[in-house]
């Protein structure tokens, strides 16, 4: 037997877990940590310059409210209502929702426009990466308010 | 500028390798992935904010490396007894490094291992068992035991073959 590479092989079943390790999903954990407000990584510092640029903006935006208002009012257009964002057109046919790096604010307008019910979540620029059959709305809305750690409610 | 896709490349290149190089140091799989993402997120920011990395594939293991360490000292009950040198001299690492990509081909071999053979591996090369014992647990015959774990060791030859073979 060779001693070396059962040394490896011994080595990976002692510490071997189903699931653990796994590129993909420590990628998707990567990009949902990535949109989430950085302001616990410098602490202080950010906090000072975060207060200050706040500061100097809601001045700024003061002295020019009542101009702006005027204006807008007086320009006022009809305003048109965004097309709702369709990520799966054919789910119709393949009973499967695939969402990539897709933002859930996205994925719950998709979601009851399908199902027929008003789905809302707090506002949130989480992004969800998963696969879903298209038959149990609450299984799909647990699964996603366990990932992505948010409350999602669903009015049917 | 770090793209999106690059770092997901790192991630498929990198990920499981630095994972079981980190299980080396710290002899279990508690806290290694938090380690690890965290190599990468530093990673990332160097990326964003314009640094030049010579070598993502050093930058990555030894910032690894430096987060077991930190675990390592937390742990230690006696602090000022623990010297980096001396916890180097039984883990050198080039070899470690090298060893780790091995080792995540094999893991990956064995994720990819159908569940009855994975378990059998599992009961017999981690956990010692007979293939009596084996097939005693699982209500199958010893003839299959022994079928289906050739099997798996067959498959993993095949799926790692870029390093020596070893031998059942």
């Amino acid at each position: 037997m060779n001693e070396l590479n059962d040394k490896k092989l011994n080595f990976v079943l002692k510490f071997y877990r189903e699931g653990a390790f796994n590129p993909k999903k420590a990628i998707a954990q990567f990009h949902t940590s990535e949109d989430e407000p950085h302001t616990n990584r410098y602490g202080y510092r950010w906090a000072v310059t975060f207060a200050t640029a706040f500061a100097s903006i809601v001045i700024v935006f003061a002295a020019g409210f009542s101009i702006t208002k005027a204006v807008i009012h007086h320009n006022r257009q009809q305003e048109t209502v965004p097309a709702p964002v369709v990520l799966n057109p054919d789910v119709a046919a393949t009973h499967t929702f695939v969402y990539e790096d897709a933002p859930l604010p996205d994925v719950i307008n998709e979601l009851s426009d399908y199902f027929g019910c008003t789905i809302s979540c707090p506002p949130t620029r989480k992004h969800l990466t998963a696969t879903f059959p298209d038959d149990d709305l609450d299984l799909i809305v647990s699964i996603i308010e366990s990932v992505l750690n948010v409350d999602i409610t669903v009015e049917k | 500028m770090a793209k999106a896709n690059d770092i997901d490349e790192l991630f498929r290149l990198y990920y499981r390798p630095l994972c079981i190089y980190a299980t080396h140091y710290l002899q279990s799989i508690d806290n290694v992935e938090d380690i690890v993402q965290e190599a990468f997120v530093s990673l990332f920011e160097k990326m964003k904010g314009g640094t030049a990395v010579a070598s993502v594939k050093s930058y990555l293991f030894t910032s690894v490396r430096n987060g077991c360490i930190d675990v390592l000292r937390k742990r230690n009950t006696h602090p000022e007894e623990f010297l980096p040198e001396e916890f180097c001299e039984t883990v050198p690492d080039a070899e470690t490094v090298s060893d780790s990509f091995d080792e995540a081909l094999l893991w990956s071999a064995i994720d990819s291992l159908p569940s009855g053979r994975k378990k059998m591996l599992l009961m017999h090369k981690r956990d010692g068992m007979k293939y009596s014992e084996i097939a005693e647990e699982l209500g199958v015959s010893e003839r299959t035991v022994r079928n289906q774990l050739s099997r798996a060791l067959k498959f993993l030859r095949k799926e790692t073959k870029n390093f020596l073979l070893f031998f059942f």
